[in-house]
């Protein structure tokens, strides 16, 4: 039956779901394509050295940008996302957090499998897998956490995070030492803090240096570059396989090509896949559920950046993310870094106030300006904005969900659906803010479009193809297939159905897992 | 919608350049140049360039038409953005010398095009808001002076002995420096204290443009070492004298070795026959017309999009960029422009005898 199809399975998308898929998949003796829209990042050179060179950091093709950064705006929320040959792995800052319970027992997933006990030996497994290590080493951002969590009141919501970097001897490179000699070399990692940027020393544990890898000595093929842009089922619901029509995504004047496969499998991150099937179920997949793109959730994140006035302070050492406090069952709060000289988000710095209208908060921003002079300005002209800035990332799981839709012209966009939409002035970090000014003697500024537009940014965006027990509540079911098509399923931050709350790569691994280990071997 | 406007776009070409230069890191640093001194240059030695002029109709449409005016401006808040991102750049860390180097050249380039060339045309409005943007975009490569010397005393002066500005026969560009820079500076202090005399101020008073522009200029010194440290206050330094020698090469080779004859009472008045002209597409566009000089100096006050060709000026073998470069080798440069100046001189006489 399979000779009739140039591929088993082709996956859509190369993040934490596509890379899993591939693996396992292959490992179960299936023809695996990966279809990735970003470029290989292979090369210490591949990556940029500061943030301010968009050219290699950022990924926006139509202007050229060709990086592993994606910034998108929407009317509720800014994302920012990953692109390239590891998706979201390449840009992340490594944090590897097990969500609390709440996230298993909630949302339209509830009850469909008892997940916490269910996803346990998988988030094991995950673990393993992206090689999470408890960070070893005590920054000076991690000390300042600490300062703060003992102010708080709770000296012991203090914990170093489980991250997905090889620490071993800094700067020394080691065989493999995760898969028995069948994984790449790794290098211990050297503290610079870049990790956002992509790693440029080959400590951190992206996707392209254990699934892909993998998947790849075991034959799965990777198309980097290309985007799909047309999934055909071959008769109603897909039992018949499907073609998959795709193009280049870097070129002009794209080649467009296609090809057949039995089954597919959605991982283009909650933007990719949203992009791809709103348009799809317009066209070649009817029969997709009607709840296609509700369901879309942030973890109600606020990015704050306190910049200190010590001239001898260097924040940039460490890990992008070393530390985290557990406020409460809610609420979580991470320190941030950039690597020495990527100060980018300098020029888009305003003073942090709160506010329900635009007049109102641009009133408060003037009065702050004219009210604090000194400060606002050694803040703007501070000599290295990543040395000398820790940036808070606050995260609360409040329920708030909101729907993605297809304009006529074709750009998503955001509705709220339940729930307040998501703020860009959260009291509670704005106070822990306040704090940490005291702590290291600086000062908190935001994004403006925050301060401006009341638009919050979020690095995890979730949801729009939710799981459900049947059509009518979800776009998947408790396996991650595609309800009312055969073999098609969804592995990606679209298919998180519930307030995760805590940075969600490693529950993504951990679902995904679980998904590919449901599909049995391949029958020769 | 004028579609005339879209070709001006090009201005837009340098803080472009520039600003990729600026983000790059590694060789692309040096980008700008690549392009304004290499890229340009090959296409324009290949262009002719067209003579037309407008007609009346068209002349006062462009008159009249506020988005020439716009896009002058939009390129004030450019150069001060593009200013504080090379200011972060070069004080902040990961970036190595000949880095921060072809940073520091290419935003010399912006000093030199926006710093100095878009003030220029700016200086040449009669409104205050006009008047204060010229100065604001001077102030950015520390040669607010220009904004005194060169309308008051370039454009008296030029092409006589008198105006440290233009360029004699036989002089070398790297001499010419010399006494342009120091002859401007002293020329305009000359100037503000003799404007001053006429209104009856004190010249030690704040009524003294040179004195406020002097303190202006030392207090952005002072702000960027204080905030940014020494070593970014240094390639600064480089970036803002790398603009004044943008502007005083093209100086130098605008009004080279043109003279105006000595009358009993004076010199002739400038005539387009006293500025060297060139219709060079590219050069014309990045530049705002700057290289349709002859008219510039005939009628000082016409604004960039109407400015004219005329037949009687001389023109320049190919377009700016080029002849920056080729004046930067001066054996090169008198073989090229000697003759010229003297067939040029030929032909003028041939003309007055008939």
């Amino acid at each position: 039956m399979t000779n009739q199809f140039d591929y088993d399975y082709v996956i859509i998308g190369s993040g934490f779901g596509g890379s899993v898929s591939a693996l396992r998949l292959s490992e179960k003796g299936y023809k695996v394509l990966v279809i990735e829209q970003g470029k290989w990042f292979n090369q210490p050179e591949d990556f940029p050295k500061t943030n301010w060179n968009l050219k290699k950091w950022m990924w926006a093709p139509k202007l050229g940008f060709q990086g592993i950064f994606n910034l998108t705006f929407f009317r509720h929320v800014a994302v920012l996302s990953g692109t390239g040959v590891g998706g979201g792995s390449l840009v992340y800052a490594n944090t590897l957090p097990i969500p609390k319970s709440g996230f298993f027992n909630s949302g339209s997933w509830k009850g469909l499998v008892d997940w916490e006990n269910d996803l346990q030996p998988y988030y094991a497994i995950s673990k393993k897998m992206l090689g999470a290590e408890i960070h070893p080493y005590m920054s000076k951002s991690d000390k300042v956490m600490q300062t703060l969590a003992e102010e708080m009141g709770k000296k012991d919501s203090f914990e170093k995070t489980n991250v997905a970097v090889y620490f071993g001897k800094p700067g020394e490179t080691v065989p493999d030492p995760y898969f028995e000699g069948k994984g790449p070399d790794r290098t211990g990692c050297n503290l610079c803090g870049g990790c956002m940027l992509g790693c440029r020393f080959n400590a951190k544990n992206t996707l392209d240096k254990n699934y892909l890898y993998l998947a790849q000595q075991l034959g799965c093929e990777i198309k980097a570059e290309t985007i799909v842009y047309d999934v055909i089922p071959l008769n109603e619901d897909g039992s018949e396989g499907y073609q998959i029509k795709f193009k280049e995504s870097l070129k002009s004047f794209p080649k467009k090509g296609s090809v057949t496969a039995k089954g597919v499998i959605f991982a283009g991150g909650v933007l990719g896949t949203m992009d791809l099937l709103l348009k799809l179920k317009e066209t070649s997949l009817p029969n997709l559920s009607d709840t296609l793109g509700k369901g879309v959730r942030t973890n109600s994140e606020s990015l704050i950046g306190v910049t200190t006035f010590d001239k001898n302070t260097s924040f940039s050492e460490g890990i992008a993310i070393g530390s985290i406090i557990n406020i409460d069952e809610n609420r979580h709060v991470e320190p941030v870094k950039y690597s020495d000289g990527s100060g980018f988000w300098r020029i888009f710095m305003a003073p942090m106030v709160q506010g329900n209208s635009v007049f109102n908060r641009f009133f408060k921003m003037m009065k702050d300006l004219i009210s604090h002079p000194v400060d606002n300005f050694k803040a703007f002209f501070v000599d290295d904005w990543s040395k000398r800035t820790h940036i808070l990332l606050y995260m609360e799981s409040i329920d708030s969900t909101l729907q993605m839709k297809r304009t006529r012209l074709g750009y998503k966009k955001t509705k709220i659906e339940a729930g307040e939409a998501p703020t860009a002035f959260n009291p509670i970090a704005q106070s822990i803010a306040k704090k940490v000014e005291k702590i290291i003697d600086g000062k908190a500024m935001v994004m403006s479009n925050e301060t401006l537009f009341g638009i919050p940014t979020t690095a995890h965006i979730l949801g729009g193809a939710c799981m459900g027990k049947d059509e009518k509540a979800g776009v998947i079911d408790s396996n991650n297939h595609v309800f009312n098509y055969q073999n098609m399923l969804i592995c990606d931050g679209s298919m998180i159905s519930a307030n995760i709350g805590v940075n969600p790569s490693l529950s993504i691994t951990a679902i995904s897992e679980r998904a590919m280990s449901l599909i049995p071997e391949k029958k020769n | 919608m004028n579609f005339r406007i879209l070709k001006y776009l090009l201005v837009y070409l340098t803080p472009l350049a520039v600003l990729r230069s600026i983000l790059a890191e590694g060789w692309f640093t040096y980008y700008s140049v690549i392009v304004m001194f290499v890229l340009i240059p090959i296409l324009e030695f290949f262009a002719k360039g067209s003579k037309k002029n407008l007609s009346k109709a068209e002349e006062e449409m462009a008159l009249k038409d506020k988005m020439y005016d716009l896009l002058l401006y939009s390129l004030v808040p450019i150069q001060y953005l593009i200013l504080f991102i090379f200011l972060f750049r070069v004080s902040e860390g990961n970036l190595q010398f000949y880095e921060k180097l072809g940073i520091s050249i290419s935003f010399g380039m912006s000093c030199g095009i926006l710093g100095i060339n878009a003030a220029h045309e700016l200086g040449h409005r009669t409104t205050w808001y006009e008047q204060l943007m010229s100065k604001a975009l001077l102030l950015t490569t520390l040669y607010m002076h220009f904004f005194i010397e060169h309308n008051r005393g370039h454009h008296k002066n030029v092409s006589t002995d008198e105006d440290p500005a233009s360029s004699k026969l036989g002089e070398m560009v790297y001499t010419f420096y010399f006494r342009s820079i120091y002859g401007s500076f002293i020329s305009a202090w000359k100037l503000e204290a003799e404007r001053l005399r006429r209104v009856k101020y004190s010249f030690w008073s704040f009524k003294n443009e040179m004195i406020i522009f002097q303190l202006l200029q030392a207090s952005l010194i002072v702000f960027i070492f204080y905030f940014f440290g020494l070593e970014t206050t240094l390639f600064f330094m480089i970036s803002a004298t790398l603009g004044i020698l943008l502007l005083e090469t093209v100086n130098y080779i605008e009004h080279y070795g043109l003279r105006r004859k000595k009358k009993e009472n004076g010199y002739e008045r400038t005539l387009p026959i006293h500025s060297w002209n060139s219709n060079h597409p590219v050069g014309r566009m990045v530049l705002l017309e700057l290289s349709r000089h002859s008219d510039h100096h005939y009628i000082a006050s016409r604004k960039y999009q109407v400015l004219r060709h005329f037949d009687e000026s001389p023109q320049m073998p190919t377009g700016y960029p080029g002849m920056l470069i080729l004046s930067l080798f001066p054996p090169l440069w008198f073989s090229v422009m000697n003759p010229r100046i003297e067939k040029y001189r030929k032909s003028l006489e041939g003309n007055s005898l008939a």
